[in-house]
């Protein structure tokens, strides 16, 4: 028994220094408000995401899709009402679009697609922007210059025109010939959405990385790393790494809201996800027809873009404020004071 | 007693865009076993470069273009560091050579605890004795030795280095407590009053003089045959120099291991060094024992920086003229547009080291 209680003494203080830190995140946390908010409002919408097919279960066919994805359409209202959207009832808790697409149903599956694409896009080009600027701040030299170059051609160009332009120019297939066998990728039209967006983002990223890495590769504790016998790739991602990933992770979340609306962008110009897909930009793009109503009343088809407009605005304020929270967790030196 | 460290005829040039900077010139050196060599001169005549030619890490874009350094290593095999691969050098670098540099604020990395920043020194070089330590301690046979001796034999073992990354269970590992150990005993060794806490500090925690005291444990971890000291008290205030000072001999006779200390404050060479090597603009001017230099100055350039010291009661005095420009030094020996007794040949030829005394060299026509 005693022999179990000094264990636990033990891991405790070895431990300790773990703890201590987690504790101390938390406590810079509670100190800023706004990021509390942010986490709340993206726990929220996590919650969302999860509870999904518990709180808006899908609709069998012939009204939904075998896809989940596919937003249902309601065939019990006449074919005739069909076509104008319909504010939200008992069925419809927030109405239907134009073609009677449930708003509701939309809504929240859309919450999935909208973590799907941003996370995705994000965590793709912060690989490839890590990978390349990495390589060309460390080495520096003509491999610097080719990549910097081939980086301000890219940013040169808008990134929603050139977004368009690749969704659209982007096979519906790849097929990658490996010597001995070929190997076929689809590309649905939500993944070249993906891949157009992760095309454009990651130079930034190279751009900024590579920055931090120049500012911090002159450093001497990078000097003393390699004096104590560090090989490069230990002194990269041991050293040099830690010391400039912040403003990368920082950038990276407010980002991710960015990311979200310019897929939504891309859907209200019909470039997006496939028609009926659970996406906040489709689906104000659904009743583009609609959304100034009358002369006399011109927000009177309110629900078609305020409900959507609401859930993508309060996303990607969610991700903004954990920006903040990100640097007051992340950053070092802002640590135990 | 044998030379630790030879360095013959070392050329270093920095190719840039203004043109070639000629940083090292022929630079011959030799540190005995357990001395301490003294290196002074001013601001960027070559004294860091020297430092870190040996080391092997000279920054991009200088290039080593000619010379050896030879090193006699722990195993008693005498090694030419410039002709070896990385590999080898990854050994010797921490292991047998290690550095203090003149900024301990600057070389701690602000990421990680001082714990963390030692031990990388010792799991890089002594994983192996550790690890020997540990299963020594284990008595009963069972998963735990055999997850040890896996260590032992496959250091790379990929699931193992993934499970010793898991915060709060690679915390729990023997190695790491074994590891923490040694780092609570140096920092002990160093002076530091509270190791335990110390241990888990973040570097901007701790005072400039705690810092140096972090730094030189980082250094002396893995216990080096050779300590580069490169200004290690500059930025200290003069108690906490003192203090260091006497730490870096104190260790260096308990370590029994030889020191080249780079400095331009005359008054720490007269405090802790052996022999003394001046280097003007890349090249050696002067060596001779610490005693003899200050009683018997030989070059002109030793003289003047003797003077040069500021002194209580009398007025102050500089050497006239400004450090030549490396990318178009002056033709034959550097000093002579400084010197004061410059004669016609020594605008035309470079004077080379001349024994004139017992163990004093000199590079100048004079002699």
């Amino acid at each position: 028994m005693t022999s179990i209680k000094s264990k636990l003494a033990e891991f405790k203080a070895s431990s300790q220094p773990t703890i201590k830190e987690l504790k101390f995140i938390i406590t810079r946390i509670k100190k800023s408000p706004l990021s509390i908010v942010g986490l709340a409002i993206l726990t929220f919408y996590i919650a969302i995401a999860l509870l999904a097919p518990v709180i808006a279960p899908p609709v069998p066919p012939p009204m939904g899709k075998e896809d989940p994805f596919i937003v249902w359409k309601d065939l019990n209202i006449p074919a005739i009402n069909r076509t104008v959207p319909h504010p939200p009832d008992a069925t419809h808790p927030f109405g239907t679009t134009e073609e009677s697409y449930d708003l509701y149903y939309g809504c929240i599956w859309g919450t999935i697609t909208a973590f799907k694409v941003g996370l995705m896009v994000i965590v793709l080009s912060l690989i490839i922007g890590l990978v390349t600027g990495a390589i060309a701040g460390y080495y520096g030299g003509i491999v610097d210059e080719v990549l910097m170059r081939f980086t301000d051609m890219v940013i040169a160009v808008p990134g929603l025109v050139l977004c368009m332009a690749l969704v659209v120019a982007l096979p519906p297939q790849f097929v990658i010939n490996l010597g001995f066998t070929q190997l076929t990728v689809g590309l649905s039209k939500l993944d070249r959405v993906l891949l157009a967006l992760v095309l454009v983002g990651w130079p930034s990223y190279t751009r900024v990385i590579r920055g931090e890495i120049l500012k911090v590769r002159v450093e001497d504790y990078v000097e003393a790393a390699r004096a104590a016998g560090c090989s490069d790739l230990r002194v990269m991602t041991k050293h040099i790494l830690p010391n400039t990933i912040y403003p990368i992770l920082i950038m990276a979340s407010l980002d991710t809201g960015a990311i979200v609306l310019t897929a939504a962008a891309l859907s209200f110009l019909g470039l997006g996800a496939p028609s009926g897909y659970a996406d906040w930009g489709q689906l104000i793009s659904l009743s583009r027809n609609y959304i100034y109503a009358n002369l006399s009343n011109p927000a009177a088809n309110w629900w078609v873009w305020l409900i959507p407009g609401i859930f993508i605005f309060t996303f990607v304020l969610g991700w903004n404020l954990l920006g903040d929270a990100f640097r007051d967790i992340l950053d070092p030196t802002l640590r135990r004071r | 007693m044998g030379n630790l460290v030879e360095v013959q005829d070392l050329v270093l040039r920095f190719y840039t865009y203004e043109g070639v900077v000629k940083a090292l010139e022929g630079i011959n050196l030799q540190i005995k076993e357990e001395e301490t060599l003294g290196v002074v001169g001013e601001t960027g005549c070559g004294k860091t470069m020297t430092g870190l030619s040996i080391l092997g890490i000279t920054p991009p874009p200088g290039k080593i273009e000619s010379g050896k350094v030879l090193f006699k290593s722990k195993y008693g095999k005498t090694l030419n560091l410039l002709a070896q691969n990385e590999r080898i050098l990854r050994h010797i670098r921490g292991s047998d050579i290690s550095m203090i540099f003149q900024e301990p604020g600057a070389a701690l990395n602000p990421v990680y605890t001082v714990e963390n920043q030692i031990a990388e020194a010792i799991l890089h070089h002594r994983r192996k004795e550790l690890l020997e330590k540990v299963l020594a301690q284990i008595e009963k046979d069972g998963t735990e030795k055999k997850i040890y001796k896996k260590m032992l034999e496959n250091p790379k073992s990929l699931i193992i280095k993934v499970f010793t990354k898991i915060p709060i269970i690679g915390r729990q590992s023997r190695l790491k407590k074994e590891v923490r150990k040694e780092v609570v005993n140096i920092l002990r060794e160093m002076e530091i009053g509270d190791p335990e806490r110390v241990a888990n500090m973040y570097p901007h925690e701790l005072s400039g003089g705690m810092q140096q005291r972090v730094v030189i444990a980082m250094a002396l971890a893995c216990n080096p045959t050779l300590l580069i000291a490169d200004e290690p008290t500059t930025s200290l205030d003069v108690t906490v120099q003192a203090q260091i000072l006497d730490l870096i001999r104190r260790l260096k006779k308990t370590f029994k291991s030889s020191v080249l200390y780079i400095t331009h404050d005359m008054g720490v060479i007269a405090e802790v060094c052996d022999r003394v090597a001046v280097m003007y603009a890349g090249h050696i001017c002067e060596i001779a024992e610490v005693k003899e230099l200050f009683r018997n100055p030989a070059h002109p350039y030793t003289k003047a920086l003797l003077e040069s010291i500021p002194k209580p009661g009398e007025e102050f005095k500089s050497i006239s003229g400004m450090v030549p420009n490396l990318i178009n030094p002056p033709l034959g020996c550097r000093f002579h547009p400084r010197c004061p007794f410059a004669k016609p040949i020594c605008a035309e030829e470079m004077p080379k080291l001349k024994e004139v005394k017992q163990e004093q060299f000199v590079a100048c026509h004079l002699y």
